[in-house]
């Protein structure tokens, strides 16, 4: 019964309860007593409590007015550091940024926008097997000239824009050579090279051909290839000195120039030395010839027809040499190299399903590197922001503190 | 009243206001009472705050005092959490001016006498003498059983009554 009398005071029995409580009451005055004291209780707890004032009723009723913003947190100096680690790790992060995607991921980025845009492929300019060709003979000629003749008149390599006249080549003869060899008409060698972005190479193949037949020369050698972005062919052609630079015009015309360059070595000094040698080896020949006519012991003669023999290889050496260079002053040498690029209007028939898991893996995966690699520029950028995170907690604190 | 609450739900600045007026001095008693009067206006304002975003989504479970008084035990609780203060702090609640004795219950010995109250016996004890809340609304309030609040009274005021009668004597 003691359990209900604090509900029964409180009014919070029902009417079967209170009756039996009032009956108990009437009953027992112990009962009554207890009764007594939790009201006694009750009115002290209450006269006791806190006064309290009510406050801020004005303040509240016009922070209701204020639309509250949601967004306060946005001013917090912890969003601020936080936006700004932000945008530093995506600048890191961004191709635009010093720190940029790596060439790897930046390639990988390629591909993915060239799977997507696979339709319309689009081929950039590549060194061709022809260029690498005709480069890597250049250099060879570069080297040889020096090595055998050792007279380097000078070469010139220059874009289409600078091509010009016979002058423009270079071509300084040594200040004695001339006057080595009064009257002598120059001796030079010309080399060419030019690389051509042609519409069709089987067209402009044949074109070259007759060019080098029509200027007084050959073809000396020439090839073929093919790839799946091109077509090449490549030509050395041998024409006429005198009409290399009408032969080097009419090629430009066959197409689009990529690179031209040329070349030329002055060797009528060292075709004049060579003469001057050979002279002077035949007056020798003559002398031994006189001498053998006069020998008479077995020994002598011998001796007499091998000092002969000697020199007549010498005289024969140097008339080939003399002989060869004279021919390749009056035959120039150019070395054609002709792209015909393929047009690939349609990328490989795919389902649409297939593009598009493609394009969603390929998605997927950018975007995970990009994430990783932001979420790793704010782990490694810890250093800055934590510090003035740090700094920022416990200020905040102080100040609640106070 | 339910109409006024209906009217606050739809928006009605003008009924939001008039129900913040009628409970406001409710609320911040309650508030003074956990958190102490100096923090009790910011909290007080908080909680109508609180309900002036999510007035919508009282749904008459429960009348709408108490909804609003569990909205204000949250905001005291999460300060009092913050301050690092224990929950419902005598001082904050039972303070005489001056020394009183009533029907031979003297001040100093009740207060003594409700220091040493648990927790669970003390807010109930809070919530009825003090805030004036039914068993059912600490029911709701609190989450238990109606049977529960009436057995905590009961033996809240039964060491109360142990206590204070030791101390007479």
């Amino acid at each position: 019964m003691n359990e209900m009398l604090k509900a029964y005071l409180d009014n919070e029995l029902n009417a079967e309860d209170r009756a039996a409580v009032e009956k108990a009451l009437a009953e027992n005055p112990e009962l009554q007593t207890e009764l007594d004291q939790l009201q006694a209780l009750s009115e002290a707890i209450e006269k006791g409590s806190t006064q309290i004032q009510i406050t801020g009723l004005e303040a509240t009723l016009s922070a209701l007015g204020k639309k509250r913003n949601r967004f306060a947190w946005v001013r917090s100096p912890y969003a601020l550091v936080a936006a700004m680690t932000c945008v530093i790790a995506f600048f890191m992060t961004s191709p635009f940024g010093s720190g940029g995607m790596v060439a790897e991921e930046a390639a990988d980025m390629a591909n993915t926008a060239s799977v997507a845009e696979s339709a319309k492929m689009e081929y950039a300019p590549s060194e061709s097997p022809a260029d690498a060709e005709a480069k890597s003979r250049v250099s060879r000629e570069a080297e040889i000239p020096q090595a055998s003749a050792g007279v380097d008149i000078g070469s010139d390599s220059k874009d289409k824009s600078l091509f010009g006249q016979e002058e423009a080549y270079g071509i300084k003869p040594p200040p004695d050579s001339a006057s080595l060899v009064p009257g002598n008409p120059r001796l030079i060698i010309k080399n060419g090279n030019i690389q051509l972005l042609v519409k069709n190479l089987e067209s402009s193949y044949k074109a070259v051909e007759d060019l080098a037949k029509a200027n007084g020369g050959f073809v000396e050698s020439g090839d073929r290839s093919k790839t799946t972005q091109s077509k090449y062919g490549s030509l050395s052609i041998r024409v006429d000195s005198k009409k290399f630079d009408q032969t080097m015009q009419s090629l430009r015309l066959l197409g689009d120039v990529q690179s031209e360059s040329n070349s030329g070595e002055d060797v009528t000094a060292v075709v004049a030395n060579a003469e001057a040698r050979l002279k002077q080896m035949r007056l020798e020949e003559k002398q031994y010839q006189e001498v053998l006519k006069q020998a008479k012991k077995v020994s002598d003669i011998l001796e007499v027809k091998r000092y002969i023999s000697e020199i007549r290889q010498q005289i024969e050496g140097t008339e080939a040499q003399i002989k060869a260079m004279r021919g390749m002053a009056t035959l120039s040498t150019i070395y054609v190299g002709l792209e015909e690029r393929l047009k690939i209007t349609s990328a490989p028939r795919r389902d649409w399903l297939s593009n598009s898991w493609i394009r969603a893996i390929n998605r997927f995966t950018g975007i995970t590197r990009t994430l990783v690699s932001f979420a790793l520029n704010i782990v490694i950028l810890a250093p800055f922001w934590l510090p003035v995170v740090i700094g920022l907690w416990i200020w905040r604190r102080r100040a609640t503190k106070k | 009243m339910n109409s006024l609450t209906d009217k606050a739900q739809s928006g009605d600045p003008e009924a939001l206001r008039k129900l913040v007026c009628e409970h406001y001095s409710q609320v911040f008693k309650f508030c003074a009472r956990r958190v102490g009067s100096q923090a009790a206006a910011d909290v007080t304002q908080e909680v109508f705050l609180t309900m002036q975003q999510s007035i919508k989504r009282y749904e008459n479970r429960s009348s709408f005092s108490t909804w609003l008084l569990g909205i204000a035990q949250n905001h005291c609780r999460n300060h009092s959490r913050k301050q690092k203060k224990s929950w419902l702090q005598l001082q904050n609640w039972f303070a005489p001016s001056q020394p009183f004795e009533h029907k031979a219950i003297a001040s100093v010995v009740l207060q003594e006498a409700l220091g040493k109250l648990s927790d669970d016996h003390r807010e109930v004890v809070v919530l009825h003498e003090l805030d004036g809340m039914t068993y059912t609304e600490i029911a709701s309030l609190l989450s238990i059983p109606e049977g529960t609040v009436k057995s905590r009274l009961h033996h809240a005021f039964q060491s109360l009554r142990t206590h204070v009668n030791g101390g007479i004597a």
